[in-house]
């Protein structure tokens, strides 16, 4: 039997940086990483696109060096989608049973699917990504409900949608490099697939990827995503927060915040400073650690308000077995995960890498490419094809 | 079956978001990647179309020119010439037929031109070449079988026996023993078209003939292995086959029934007929009425025929028969009406059960 062998780019074009790793895939099963490559990111900022040559060089210039360190081509790309334009919103549908003995079938399962995905969207608008929630069978949570007794089935999808340009942009950024986008997945979705387990996502948990420009957010129940979002805050606020509190250049404000940032106060008192540069040189002067961390705490609290508020109704603590995973390059920020248990009440963990991944790429800020490959290879079509269904010339054949 | 519900999607999704790029929208590093692709695209169509090119060139050399192919292609020298063959060829005779020069390689042997050598000879039905690595050369033969034979006045007169098989082709008969050759009855009443090429045209009703034998063959061996002539005079003219036995001048065989039935009611006739010499049975008028003539003294063939030879002319060879009958010495074709010449009581034999019983 031939093999055949895939190279396939997962890249994030973030606010900070652009990121790609080259998964070598042997006939659609096993998935071997081969080569990385990062840059600097110009022109995005939020996570959308704003100027398209800058995005482009910072891209092609990451896809380049992960090119070169494989020593091999990308053949197609599994692109990260993230962005403050992104939203999202719950498409319900029910049907009755068809059959008259009350088995679901295949008719059932599409019937109620396809209703509950052909929801519109306004003008300008995109689906980027609909996330099948459980079935629910008079009621009760099914897997498949295929064969099984019941009256009513229902289904839930969390509809992910964004503005058609800015998606627009980010695909083009990659057709630049002359490379198929196959695959457009969400940031959120990518990370909360590398740093949760199958058991995690069972007994429900929320997963923070909090990046420079973004923070994607995606919370699993029933081992299936049911809410997933964008709030455009990252760490490069916390950054420009210090330059603005502190009249600080960006550049001083980002060393000050990667030296004594945190995202709890934990100083108590305003004797205790520090120096910006600690050369002793012209224009060094101190700051008191106190007020540094309590603008980055206070930025950190409001931005974890911000996605309890937007998640809404479908956060509860009780239903969050297995707490909060917090990930990103932002997540390592001191104190995080106990502000954020703070914050949604529940137990919280920075991620960590599966056992296989290799040490070099275990910093959470490559989570979300990671992610990419085993989504995008993990991932199965949301809708169940009809079992025994014709189509094609045979269906034309036979059609009445 | 019913159709789901809401089967139509109005919410596009970013894969209706076209990816076609044009190359000024691409970085350097994509117009570069384009480039290669059509540079690689174009490398793999010059490729296949070479490659397409070199087979046809291959092909045409191979029908026209194998000599050129052969030469590149080491093989050893051919030691070895394996005969396989449905009759009685050898290996010396195709060794002498194909001529090949002493040492020549394997791959030099031209195997079409070969076989053509071998179909040239008349006895060779069909002949198949196979190159057996390393150095043998296999030459499996089907060979023509000969029903009759017939005796020709060459140019100078001297007579001369070929063979002739079911199909009509007339060969000269190499390696047949004498003594199945002796066993075949001689053909008369034929005129032989010669070839340019050498050789004569084939004998037209020669099937019909060999059915008739093959047929007396099975059912009545001993009286088939007495007849010495087979006449074809009157074979086109009235449908007639004539033979003559050693002991019965004409029998005469119609075409109008089959010969299963005649070859009965011969076999009837010369039963009935055992205590008296015959000089004619006429089989061709049916199986209600068999003619027969009783044959006198001076009409009575002779049980050891003599050959006698007769030149060639220049349109066609005449076939020479056999025998001392009257009537039928020098020419042949003195045969046909050769029964007015017999001067004996007639008197007509009617079989009225089925000659089968």
């Amino acid at each position: 039997m031939i093999s055949r062998t895939k190279y396939i780019g997962a890249v994030e074009i973030g606010t900070a940086k652009a990121s790609v790793l080259i998964g070598e895939v042997t006939n659609g099963r096993s998935l071997s990483i081969v080569g990385m490559g990062e840059s600097a990111s110009r022109g995005v900022i939020k996570g959308s696109v704003f100027d398209f040559k800058a995005a482009s060089d910072a891209a092609h210039s990451a896809l380049l060096e992960a090119e070169r360190s494989a020593g091999v081509r990308v053949d197609e790309v599994y692109l990260a989608q993230t962005g403050a334009h992104l939203d999202g919103f719950s498409s319900d549908a029910s049907v009755q049973v068809s059959a008259a003995n009350n088995m679901v079938s295949d008719f059932d399962i599409a019937t109620v699917c396809n209703m509950a995905r052909s929801k519109q969207l306004p003008d300008g608008r995109m689906v980027v990504q609909r996330l099948r929630r459980p079935f629910r069978l008079d009621g009760r949570l099914v897997p498949d409900p295929d064969s099984l007794v019941g009256r009513e089935l229902q289904v839930s999808y969390y509809v992910v949608h964004g503005q058609e340009s800015r998606i627009a942009d980010n695909i083009h950024v990659i057709r630049g490099f002359n490379v198929r986008v196959s695959e457009l997945i969400l940031s959120s979705l990518a990370s909360g697939t590398i740093v949760t387990a199958a058991d995690e996502r069972q007994h429900g948990v929320l997963v923070l990827d909090i990046g420079a420009g973004t923070t994607d957010y995606v919370l699993y129940r029933d081992g299936m995503p049911q809410v997933a979002g964008v709030v455009p805050v990252g760490g490069s606020h916390l950054t420009n927060d210090l330059a603005l509190g502190l009249r600080l250049t960006e550049g001083q404000a980002e060393k000050l915040k990667l030296r004594c940032a945190r995202a709890t106060t934990l100083t108590k008192s305003r004797d205790d400073k520090v120096w910006l540069n600690g050369d002793f040189a012209i224009g060094d002067r101190q700051f008191p650690r106190m007020t540094i961390e309590q603008i980055t705490a206070a930025r950190i609290w409001e931005l974890f308000e911000v996605v309890k508020k937007k998640l809404g109704p479908a956060f509860g603590p009780e239903r969050l077995g297995s707490g909060v995973v917090l990930t990103g390059g932002s997540s390592k920020l001191p104190g995080i995960a106990e502000a954020a248990g703070k914050v949604f009440g529940v137990s919280t963990h920075l991620s960590e890498a599966p056992s296989w991944v290799s040490e070099n790429l275990r910093d959470p800020s490559y989570s979300t490419v990671l992610g990419l490959l085993h989504y995008g290879l993990s991932s199965r079509p949301e809708v169940p094809v009809e079992r025994g269904k014709t189509t094609g010339l045979f269906k034309k054949l036979f059609a009445s | 079956m019913n159709k789901p519900a809401g089967l139509v999607f109005s919410a596009r999704s970013w894969r209706d978001i076209p990816q076609e790029v044009a190359p000024r929208s691409m970085s350097r590093e994509g117009r570069r990647r384009l480039t290669m692709g059509f540079v690689k695209a174009g490398f793999a169509l010059a490729a296949v179309a070479c490659l397409a090119w070199a087979g046809w060139e291959v092909v045409q050399l191979w029908r026209h020119d194998p000599m050129k192919l052969a030469a590149p292609v080491k093989s050893d020298p051919l030691r070895t010439i394996k005969l396989t063959t449905n009759g009685v060829l050898d290996e010396e005779w195709v060794v002498e037929k194909l001529a090949l020069p002493r040492g020549v390689a394997l791959m030099e042997l031209d195997l079409d031109a070969l076989q053509s050598h071998l179909l040239a000879d008349p006895q060779v039905r069909t002949a198949v070449l196979t190159r057996k690595f390393p150095d043998t050369l296999v030459v499996t033969l089907q060979e023509r079988s000969p029903v009759v034979r017939l005796r020709v006045a060459d140019r100078s007169g001297q007579p001369r026996d070929y063979l002739v098989a079911r199909d009509g082709m007339v060969f000269p008969g190499v390696n047949y023993a004498p003594e199945l050759v002796a066993a075949l009855p001689w053909l008369d009443g034929v005129t032989l078209a010669p070839l340019a090429r050498g050789g004569f045209a084939p004998v037209a009703g020669l099937e019909t003939v060999a059915d008739l034998l093959e047929t007396a063959q099975i059912n009545v061996p001993n009286l088939r292995r007495t007849w010495r002539v087979i006449g074809m005079d009157r074979f086109a003219s009235y449908g007639e086959i004539l033979v003559r036995t050693e002991h019965v001048r004409e029998i005469v065989f119609g075409l109008r029934d089959d010969f299963f039935t005649q070859v009965a009611l011969l076999d009837a006739v010369l039963s009935e007929t055992r205590e008296r010499p015959v000089g004619m049975i006429n089989l061709s008028l049916g199986k209600k009425q068999v003619p027969v003539l009783f044959a006198t003294e001076e009409t009575a063939p002779a049980t050891r025929p003599t050959p006698s030879a007769s030149p060639a002319g220049a349109a066609g060879a005449r076939a020479v028969p056999q025998g001392t009958g009257a009537g039928m010495a020098a020419t042949g074709g003195a045969a046909k009406n050769s029964t007015g010449a017999v001067k004996a009581p007639r008197f007509t034999v009617s079989i009225s059960s089925n000659p089968d019983s």
